[in-house]
């Protein structure tokens, strides 16, 4: 038998259902799947009426989204080619020039890339390390990795930079790292990038921000080895003095404090 | 709930008409495509309350919602061009994306679990199941806000206060062959909806 039409199986599931129909679904696993599909889009109208939205209850972004992605647009110019967004991209401000959006600096750098990890990341490249994307642990940031089948970057205007520290080893005080401070549109982001691969033996690595007075800190995030990561701070943070940057390797063993062993350390500097 | 007055149509009104609201996306989709930033500023001004909204039911969180509002949006830029304009509804499109996004945030918050707790807590922040039905559900109330009466007005009365098209049809002062292929034709369209933002690929 031929398929019934579409409308015929829609009146399977507003009540008018023919026998000779019902008989076909009930045999064709095709015909099935469009009945189900027709009552999972009756069945999600069912509740609603009680939600606030059926009455126009809408909620509305706020007056700063927009700006944001005008500027999010602005970054990425009109093209469909990643090579020739990526010089874009690569503008002056190459060394600490991540913007807001790049979210993340990921372990895809290709080696000609290494000696800057902290610059942007092209969408693309992004994309090709999605699977291990764990960068930017910062609350609330996310990782703009496109979010389309095509290769088009999308970036926003290097940030400025507020503040930046030259992560140095503790036991021989070999610089083996930087971090930077940058102004985005939420507030300051905290980029931190080791040059050389870290080793959490069976822990794992966090950030911190130690306080000047040596007694207070506050913990910034988790850090992938061999990525750099980037992270949510605050001015605020920056003035009660929270202004070393400490990564050390911590135990699974439930404990948020920190563990102690720190394998790199250095003070921002604005 | 907002119910429009009823209108007394003629019998031989026409069902299956396109109703002009579509012809309106499909020319601002091509002119999305095109490139045309007001295309993605008028995008914005229809639908971000829907992204937004969608965005804020499944994190229940502003910064967040606000957050992935943004990228839905800048994304929808960059990837325009796999928009058609011939294929579907740009909203659909939108709520596609957005869906991803959602989803990415909530594996984020997930790894962001395991990660400092190395322990199951990550199960505390997994995506509640509402995320799907949320995007969907509201996508099919805003298509039915746009879709024009007495269309919607009847599959409001059909669908979210359960009236029986006998009921309708008194109500409405309308045949009752009409109401009924307005709601199997409404039905169909939604359910065209729902295929086109599953369309929507992830990356």
């Amino acid at each position: 038998m031929s398929h019934p039409t579409d409308e015929a199986l829609a009146d399977l599931v507003i009540g008018e259902p023919d026998p000779t129909v019902s008989e076909h679904v009930s045999s064709c696993p095709q015909c099935a799947a469009t009945v189900a599909e027709l009552r999972r889009a009756r069945q999600l109208l069912r509740a609603v009426s009680q939600d606030p939205v059926a009455t126009g209850g809408w909620a509305t972004p706020g007056p700063s989204v927009w700006a944001a992605i005008e500027d999010g647009i602005d970054a990425a110019p009109a093209t469909d080619s990643p090579e020739l967004e990526a010089q874009v991209e690569r503008g002056p401000d190459v060394e600490q020039g991540a913007g807001p959006a790049a979210g993340a600096t990921t372990s895809a750098d290709t080696p000609a890339r290494t000696r800057a990890r902290l610059r942007w990341t092209p969408a693309w490249a992004a994309g090709l390390a999605a699977a291990s994307l764990l960068v930017g642990l910062g609350l609330g940031h996310q990782i703009w990795d496109g979010g389309t089948p095509a290769p088009s970057p999308t970036a926003v205007a290097p940030a400025p930079t507020v503040a930046t520290a030259s992560l140095d080893t503790l036991d021989t005080k070999q610089q083996d790292g930087r971090a930077v401070v940058v102004r985005t549109q939420q507030g300051l982001d905290l980029e931190v990038a080791p040059s050389s691969k870290l080793d959490p033996g069976n822990g794992y690595l966090e950030v911190w921000l130690i306080n000047t007075d040596l007694k207070r800190m506050v913990s910034v995030g988790v850090l992938r080895p061999g990525e750099s990561g980037r992270f949510t701070m605050s001015q605020r943070l920056m003035d009660q003095g929270y202004t070393i940057v400490d990564i050390s390797v911590q135990q699974y063993n439930g404990s948020p404090l920190h563990s102690g062993h720190s394998l790199l350390r250095g003070q921002l500097t604005t | 709930m907002a119910i429009v007055e009823p209108v007394p149509l003629d019998d031989d009104v026409e069902v299956e008409a396109v109703a002009p609201a579509e012809a309106v996306d499909s020319h601002l989709a091509a002119r999305l495509v095109a490139g045309d930033r007001d295309a993605l500023a008028e995008m914005y001004r229809r639908w971000s309350s829907l992204v937004h909204t969608i965005a804020l039911r499944s994190l229940a969180n502003t910064a967040d919602a606000e957050d992935v509002t943004q990228q839905v949006f800048v994304a929808a830029w960059s990837g325009r061009h796999t928009l058609r304009p011939d294929r579907g509804s740009p909203a659909a499109w939108l709520v596609g994306i957005t869906k991803h996004r959602i989803a990415d945030l909530h594996a984020q918050r997930a790894r962001r679990a395991r990660d400092l707790h190395a322990v199951a807590t990550a199960a505390v922040v997994a995506p509640a199941v509402t995320v799907e039905d949320w995007a969907d559900r509201l996508l099919l109330v805003h298509e039915l806000e746009r879709m024009g009466d007495p269309r919607a007005a009847i599959l409001r009365l059909a669908f979210l206060e359960d009236q029986t098209h006998e009921q309708i049809a008194d109500r409405l002062a309308m045949p009752l062959g009409t109401v009924k292929s307005h709601v199997r034709r409404g039905l169909l369209e939604l359910r065209n909806r729902l295929k086109e933002v599953e369309r929507v690929p992830s990356d």
